[in-house]
């Protein structure tokens, strides 16, 4: 559970590039909450989710998760509540690292890392029951460097990391835009399917009104850094993808 | 022959630079100038140590404890006051000369009746002692840099130099990181200057001028290797460094016995590391 309180964040003030990319906003995400946030470029969405996640730290207000006030935590420091993905398929795993090597890392998450092996046959097996889920083969290619993997299957291995290590919250930055249309269906459809078997709160920014209308069970849509309209869990239901582009007229 | 032994011997001596090299440019993506500096002052403490009286292992220590020294100076400026890595490795290794003529007192401490590195084993005619110590270190620091980048600690440097987003993502500071990193690499690099400074005899100020090229040179020679065989084997790598440093040496000996005048020696240098340069440039790798 996620909870926002009076937050606000202005870029480069006192400067004549000032910007205001927050402005007071209030939120309450709960668990099984899978929160889409739209709105136009520059309306503060991405602004919104690096403050949850520590990439800025707000000018003003506090956040709170699972009850513990991390307003002042840095990101690697949020990490034990947080799990990420990127809008670079790219930039979720470390290319030059196995995919051993890399779901290594995302099962300590929360950890620290220690100078201890890890990597033993029983992490082995676990790590291969598990990528064996994305129906990608990837299971007989664990010492493979994840560079060679595609940008597809990098950011399936990048929600799968995800769910490796207690996650409480996934926020997840426009994930498919740079994804083909059969990959990027694919990967909101195996996003859907982590947030409900490990009952994560979930935050999606995305242009798509097709997801957000799809896989939303609350849609935000944003303007000029605040909250200009919410549909709630019964409302979601009914709101179709012209009623939403009309917002962004 | 000797004159190949020499460089063998020299090769050795320096794969523990090649190691801390290794570190810095192929995990952390930084091409350390603080080498320089913190090679003279790896040697420049060994020989103020050495002559005090002080026992090699203890020498080693100070000696690698102001290589790691050096190494966080260059990591503390570069994460914390966000100047450009290079520039800070610049600025430590300029700094160093001045700590380095203050520690000596002098610009040369020569090593005579000393009781150093070599003298630890009991002496035998027929073993070459020097190949005997430089052999041991490298295997001991090749085994505890394998051990390392294995552990869970290792595995998220490594990472580190990859992906930045996805290393803070994964809970890891990576300011503190890259700074454990560049102590390291330093820490390793003073190594190399415990183990020249007794095996010429001497210290001196500019003994490290120009020395990361060698550095950068093992490191991409063993590259270069590492490509033939298609392999991300991080011991295979550790193991090319070494190579390299020795292939390194070999080949610089070869040019001085063909003939080449020693003025050139280090236009040679660059040269070579620029074409080793270009040639792994092809498939280089992966984002």
């Amino acid at each position: 559970m996620i909870t926002i309180k009076n937050t606000g964040h202005i870029f480069s003030p006192g400067t004549p590039n000032a910007t205001i990319a927050l402005r007071d906003v209030n939120l309450q995400l709960n668990k099984g909450d899978f929160v889409v946030v739209l709105g136009a470029n520059g309306s503060g969405k991405s602004t919104l989710l690096n403050a949850i996640a520590g990439v800025i730290i707000p000018d003003q207000g506090e956040v709170i998760i699972d009850g513990n006030d991390v307003s002042d935590l840095r990101d690697f420091q949020r990490s034990k509540w947080i799990a990420r993905v990127f809008q670079d398929p790219l930039a979720g795993t470390a290319a030059d690292l196995s995919i051993l090597d890399n779901l290594r890392l995302a099962s300590i998450r929360t950890q620290s890392k220690k100078l201890r092996f890890g990597i033993n046959d029983k992490f082995k097996n676990q790590v291969a029951d598990a990528v064996s889920v994305l129906l990608l083969g990837l299971e007989n290619k664990l010492n493979q460097p994840v560079g060679t993997l595609s940008g597809g299957q990098r950011q399936a291995l990048t929600l799968l990391m995800a769910v490796m290590d207690n996650a409480s919250v996934l926020l997840m930055d426009e994930p498919t835009a740079a994804l083909d249309p059969a990959t990027a269906a694919r990967i909101m459809q195996l996003a859907d399917d982590l947030v409900k078997k490990h009952n994560l709160t979930a935050m999606l920014v995305t242009h798509s009104l097709k997801d957000a209308v799809k896989y939303g069970n609350r849609i935000i849509l944003m303007k000029e850094g605040a909250v200009y309209k919410e549909w709630d869990k019964t409302t979601c239901k009914e709101v179709t993808v012209e009623e939403l582009i009309a917002y962004y007229e | 022959m000797d004159f190949y032994t020499a460089a063998l011997l020299q090769g050795l001596g320096y794969a523990a630079m090649g190691l801390g090299i290794f570190i810095s440019l192929k995990i952390f993506n930084i091409p350390d100038i603080t080498t320089d500096g913190s090679y003279t002052l790896g040697g420049v403490i060994t020989a103020v140590g050495l002559v005090s009286g002080w026992h090699p292992l203890l020498t080693l220590l100070f000696a690698i404890a102001g290589g790691v020294g050096a190494g966080i100076a260059t990591g503390l400026i570069h994460t914390k006051l966000k100047v450009n890595s290079l520039l800070a490795g610049i600025l430590v290794m300029t700094a160093l000369y001045s700590v380095n003529l203050g520690i000596m007192g002098r610009p040369n401490i020569p090593l005579m009746n000393v009781n150093s590195i070599f003298e630890m084993l009991p002496a035998s005619e027929s073993m070459n002692m020097e190949l005997i110590i430089f052999l041991l270190t490298v295997f001991l620091l090749v085994a505890a840099l394998y051990y390392l980048l294995h552990t869970d600690f290792g595995i998220a440097m490594r990472a580190t130099g990859n992906s930045e987003r996805m290393v803070r993502a994964m809970g890891i500071n990576t300011g503190v990181m890259m700074i454990t990193g560049l102590a390291l690499a330093n820490g390793l690099t003073a190594i190399s200057g415990f183990l020249l400074v007794q095996y010429q005899g001497f210290a001196d100020i500019n003994m490290g001028i120009g020395i990361v090229i060698s550095g950068l040179a093992s490191v991409m020679i063993g590259e270069a290797i590492a490509k033939m065989f298609n392999s991300n084997n991080i011991l295979l790598q550790l193991i090319l460094v070494v190579a390299g440093s020795i292939l390194f040496r070999l080949i610089l000996a070869g040019a001085l016995s063909s003939g080449l005048n020693p003025n050139y020696l280090k236009l040679v240098t660059a040269s070579l590391v620029l074409v080793v340069l270009v040639l792994t440039k092809f498939k280089r790798s992966r984002s």
